[in-house]
């Protein structure tokens, strides 16, 4: 931490939260409040004379709770900057002044009550995310009976009672009557793997099963004589080492019980505390008397996620954690660009395995930053300023925030090229023909149908694939050597969102029995969530097929991924079967109840 | 053959494969306690292996309480009670019924009250102070109550005082519930033995009758009712079209005002059903806590034990043992009474407490939460 | 059950001793009360319990006896006693089923009152078949 306070070329604001962020990859325009600390960072020397003068005690955040310290404080003797800071909710008083105190006792004057908050703005050409986790608090498992028992405490707290320069100074005691326990336990996978429990939750912690053999051997070190034992499901050691210090914890005659406890009581007299586990190698119910408990906490997603989840639109998975673009080609990048994760806002994880993440993601951003310029996609979508009428549909639905329209004023949208990741979802709904897909044109693809249905259009089922996904699977199909009926049309898109309504209508209205249209999985989709727009989008049309008295099962909506080669030509067979129930005379007659209803729809336009 | 397609159906369902064996329900069991052979993780683990000829699981899937602690503490989220309620009726053949307390008499009777043609005396306990209605949109539903005063009626329960003074209690705030004389027993014990046949009788009959009353919402004054007619019964929904509250939660709903204040100091025993089936803890605590003092025992809301015994199945040694535990505990917190929201917890812990040789140690009043709020309102 | 000429079936507790004597000193001498009840020997009467009064009822029977020895004249000891106790809960208990606690009898015998035997089947069987079809159909 002092090395980066240090660094010439990093500038490191501390007490700040970002305000806002704006832009697109090598152009965010950050805004951050940097929060007064009424003391000055240069000068102050952490003398501490300020604090020994401060009349408020409050419970020490850093402590766990279990020491207290003075509203004017340091967080920790190492912290960077290495300056004090007046908290003013914990302070009698500034304005008016009531105490004053610690004014008084500092000799260099760095005391400020006037200081005010600053506000900050700066250009920043990549962003990574390390917005970290907190633990879980156990309190919900209240067969646990943290809080209503003193004798059992979290894996924070002890970690504060056996630090050397904790409240304690290393000693481990019992909060009940602070004498060392002749018998701890430890137990895991506490608030983690609990898929069943809403006040918990279901995934692995990583690193709680490491860090309680640490505290175990830490334990056996101080007190050789102490009844060590750890309750767990499973002892997750897989990483450098872990093994290895797994064995030298049970070499030093740590007990390891397969079993949590589903019952605690505390012994009314001695405060200790009995854990009735199901000890699952004997299959026999045991009680266990321990004097202190360690409940091995795990990791939750930190409160701030949300805020700046909402400034980059960045997507989170169902753990709460930050969703990378790529769980395995790309896991410190987000999906938008010039964005990077690391740490434990992506997921759970240890110090090694975090700073791994963190030089990847310097890597990442610097490989960007570093040529002063970026290519961008070349599939962007071109906004006609004649024809948009600032709606706003496209900027809701684009999954990048790459289009912004002013509303209010009546000005047309504006893509930003950088950050567009040429999906075409904005093209599709565009109900005013306003925004063109540069190599994804209308024109272009309206060609591709004509072409399709020129000659013999029964004979043909026209499928409209996404890239990433179901055109893949069709490459999977062939290469696997699978057949399907030859009667299928490809026409690929960047994505199934681009596939606009009008492309369907022409696709029936020029005879096509069947249309296909098929894209990624939900949760796979290349461009974050455009599949669901197309999902919307052909529920309307079904609809509207419905209303006009067409067969809505002539449309076919289905997800294919680029590994469903088999799936993918058996789609293609059912498609070719429905084909064949469509008539001669019900395409012709499909084609005038189209012409027909477009029609109408035209006039009405004119006419509004 | 059959029966193994409907086992592994039950498997899927209650996704007993997805055990991880931590423990913590047989943990946090109260038999498993008194009775260290048994264990839920085991049962699981069995029936998976050896399907239901296994011997461990023919005896132990009968023991269970199926009080439901171990729902509350597997992380999995695996319903071990209902997978327990999905797997008796596979055991049930000509020969068994299932392991059944006092010659299986109280099944007797319930199943009795599932013939159509039935013309009961039930409504005694309904005199000159009670005012009821036989047309209305809220229905008082009794229950069992009057059955099991007689049948136990050398412990001299009260039962039927608890339905008296619920009337006595809804009166008091204007209400003339609807009182059925053809009600019958709502089959909470008949389908937790595996009788599903039985239970639905009776819950067709029951429904026909509250339509015919114009029944909109139904208040109980047990725990077992509550949670079969708004669980069991409302399935599926269109057939049952009524709204299901405790006594207790239609008057938290209502804004009860309470009565005068009690001397007594009291403990409130949670039950079952009502607690963590139902999850509603905080309105009977709520009521008593605005007229007497209420201390909890170790054992408390989600944790709270069960009084030892369900659906009239086995009454053994470890029954006692399980009272005796739960009866400490009450007396452990020094109070003066017991408050009960369930006929059923006042039976077996009245019971335990007629146990020769601990009876002095034991001994406690214990009361209905109605019965203690009619007191403070009369 | 096995048919016979009744359409009102009345099942009798019998205990093993002074009530079962009296039985076959009936069977010996008259056959003609024999179609009035269905007999279930026990060897004391203390061995009904209400779960089994309730069973027979539940299964159709339209009236229930229990015959046991006299309050002193029980070899075993505490059988009278014990079914002098159930018999009002379970009157209590058919009543609030709805049917007429004269469906059930709890009488004591001693080895020598075969006539007062037939006099009493006679009587409950009368008093039976004055009542509504029981409910109950097995």
């Amino acid at each position: 931490m002092t090395d980066v306070g240090r660094h010439p070329n990093i500038e490191m604001i501390t007490l700040s939260e970002i305000k806002d962020i704006k832009g697109y990859v090598g152009n965010f325009d950050v805004t951050v409040t940097k929060k007064a600390r009424y003391v000055n960072e240069k000068e102050c020397t952490a003398c501490g004379d300020c604090a020994t003068v401060c009349p408020v005690l409050v419970p020490d955040e850093f402590e766990m709770g279990l020491a207290s310290r003075r509203a004017i404080f340091i967080p920790f003797p190492q912290a960077v900057p290495s300056a004090y800071v007046l908290n003013p909710h914990d302070c009698l008083g500034q304005d008016p002044l009531i105490c004053g105190k610690c004014k008084e006792a500092c000799e260099k004057g760095c005391i400020d009550y006037d200081a005010q908050d600053e506000e900050l703005s700066f250009k920043v050409g990549t962003i990574i995310v390390a917005t970290g986790m907190e633990p879980y608090d156990p309190t919900p498992l209240d067969e646990y009976g943290y809080t209503r028992f003193p004798n059992m405490l979290t894996t924070m707290e002890f970690e504060r009672l056996i630090n050397a320069g904790g409240p304690t100074k290393g000693e481990v005691v019992r909060l009940s009557d602070l004498k060392v326990p002749k018998s701890v336990a430890f137990i895991q996978c506490v608030g983690s793997r609990s898929p069943g429990n809403k006040d918990a939750n279901p995934y692995c912690s990583n690193i709680c099963c490491m860090n309680t053999i640490k505290d175990t051997l830490m334990l056996k070190e101080h007190y050789p004589d102490m009844e060590v034992k750890v309750f767990y499901i499973d002892i997750r050691a897989f990483g450098k080492g872990f093994e290895d210090l797994f064995q030298r914890s049970k070499g030093k005659g740590v007990k390891y019980i397969r079993g949590l406890p589903g019952d605690v009581q505390e012994d009314p007299k001695s405060q200790d505390l009995i854990l009735f586990t199901e000890n699952t190698s004997t299959d026999l119910l045991e009680k266990h008397r321990t004097e202190m408990v360690v409940l091995s906490q795990g990791l939750v997603p930190s409160k701030d996620m949300n805020k700046i989840q909402e400034m980059l639109a960045l997507q989170k998975t169902s753990d709460g954690f930050y969703l990378e673009a790529h769980p395995k080609l790309q896991p410190v990048d987000s999906a938008s660009a010039g964005i990077f994760f690391a740490g434990t806002a992506e997921s759970p994880k240890d110090i090694k395995d975090a700073v791994t993440q963190a030089s990847a993601a310097a890597a990442r951003a610097a490989r960007i930053m570093s040529p002063g310029k970026i290519t961008v996609e070349a599939i962007t979508s071109r906004v006609d300023e004649d024809k948009c009428t600032s709606c706003g549909i496209c900027a809701k639905v684009c999954p990048y925030n790459a289009i912004t329209v002013d509303k209010k004023n009546k000005r047309p949208a504006v893509v930003i090229e950088a950050a567009c990741a040429g999906c075409g979802t904005c093209a599709a709904e565009c109900s005013f023909d306003a925004i063109e897909m540069n190599h994804f044109t209308d024109t272009q693809i309206l060609s591709q149908v004509d072409a399709i249905l020129d000659k013999e259009p029964l004979e043909k089922v026209v499928c409209f694939a996404c890239n990433w996904c179901s055109y893949a699977g069709a490459d999977s199909a062939g290469i696997a050597r699978l057949s399907y009926p030859p009667n299928i049309r490809l026409i690929r898109t960047m994505c199934s969102g681009r596939v606009d309504e009008k492309f369907i209508w022409r696709a029936f209205e020029s005879g096509a029995p069947v249309v296909l249209l098929s894209g990624c999985h939900f949760g796979d989709c290349h461009y974050i969530d455009a599949n669901h727009w197309t999902k919307k989008r052909v529920e309307k049309i079904w609809k509207k097929m419905e209303k006009w008295g067409l067969r809505k099962e002539r449309l076919q909506l289905e997800w294919i991924s680029a590994a469903e080669g088999v799936r993918f030509s058996q789609v293609m067979t059912k498609m070719d079967e429905l084909r064949q129930t469509v008539t001669k005379k019900e395409v012709t007659e499909t084609k005038r109840i189209i012409a027909d209803n477009l029609k109408k729809k035209k006039k009405k336009k004119i006419s509004q | 053959m059959n029966q193994n397609n409907i086992l592994s159906e039950i498997i899927e369902k209650f996704q007993i494969f997805h055990c991880v064996e931590c423990g913590k329900c047989t943990g946090a069991c109260p038999l498993a306690q008194v009775d260290r052979d048994f264990s839920p993780r085991l049962v699981a683990k069995y029936v998976i292996e050896e399907g239901i000829d296994s011997e461990y699981v023919k005896e132990k899937a009968w023991t269970c309480l199926t009080c439901g602690l171990c729902n509350e503490r597997c992380p999995i989220g695996i319903s071990f009670t209902e997978f327990i309620r999905a797997i008796r009726p596979l055991f049930i053949t000509e020969d068994f019924k299932g392991h059944l307390s006092h010659g299986g008499a109280l099944q007797g009777l319930m199943r009795m009250q599932a013939a159509p043609d039935l013309n009961q005396n039930r409504i005694d306990w309904i005199t000159g102070e009670h005012k009821i209605s036989s047309q209305g949109e809220i229905l008082y539903f009794t229950g069992c109550l009057t059955y099991l005063e007689t049948f136990f009626s050398e412990m001299n329960l009260e039962l039927k005082k608890i339905a008296s003074d619920t009337v006595k209690i809804l009166n008091s705030i204007g209400v003339e519930p609807v009182v059925l004389p053809d009600e019958r027993c709502c089959g909470h014990d008949l389908i937790w033995i595996g009788d599903e046949i039985s239970f639905h009788k009776l819950r067709s009959l029951n429904i026909e009758s509250f339509k015919k009353a114009g029944v909109k919402t139904i208040i109980t004054s047990c725990g077992e009712c509550s949670y079969t007619l708004k669980n069991l019964y409302g399935q599926p929904e269109e057939d049952f079209p009524f709204e299901v509250m405790h006594i207790s939660e239609y008057l938290q709903k209502i804004g009860f005002s309470a009565g005068k204040e009690l001397s007594e100091i009291a403990t409130y025993q949670d039950p079952c059903r009502l607690g963590r089936f139902m999850g509603v803890y905080d309105a009977p605590r709520q009521l008593l806590g605005s007229i007497m003092e209420l201390r909890e025992m170790p054992h408390f809301r989600a944790g709270a034990w069960c009084c030892g015994n369900s659906a009239w199945l086995h009454c053994d040694r470890y029954s006692k043992q399980m009272q005796v535990e739960r009866l400490m505990e009450a007396k452990g917190t020094k109070s003066d009474l017991i408050v009960t929201a369930c006929p059923k917890c006042q039976v077996h812990l009245t019971c335990a407490m007629n146990d020769v040789n601990l009876m002095q140690d034991l001994n406690m009043k214990i009361r209905d939460i109605s019965s203690v709020i009619a007191e403070s309102i009369e | 059950m096995p048919s016979l000429n009744r359409k009102k079936p009345i099942l009798a507790f019998f205990c093993n001793w002074a009530p079962y004597r009296c039985y076959m000193d009936l069977c010996r001498s008259e056959s003609s009360f024999r179609h009035l009840i269905y007999p279930v020997k026990v060897m004391c009467s203390g061995r009904v319990d209400p779960a089994m009064v309730l069973f027979a009822f539940e299964k159709g029977a339209e009236g229930v006896m229990v015959l046991g020895c006299k309050d002193k004249e029980c070899r075993y000891g505490p059988g009278p006693k014990q079914s002098t106790k159930i018999a009002e809960p379970i009157k209590a208990l058919i009543h609030i089923l709805g049917l007429e606690s004269e469906r059930f009898r709890s009488v004591k015998y001693s080895f020598n009152e075969k006539n007062r035997l037939l006099e009493e089947i006679d009587s409950f069987a009368k008093t039976v078949d004055k009542l509504k079809k029981s409910p109950f159909v097995p």
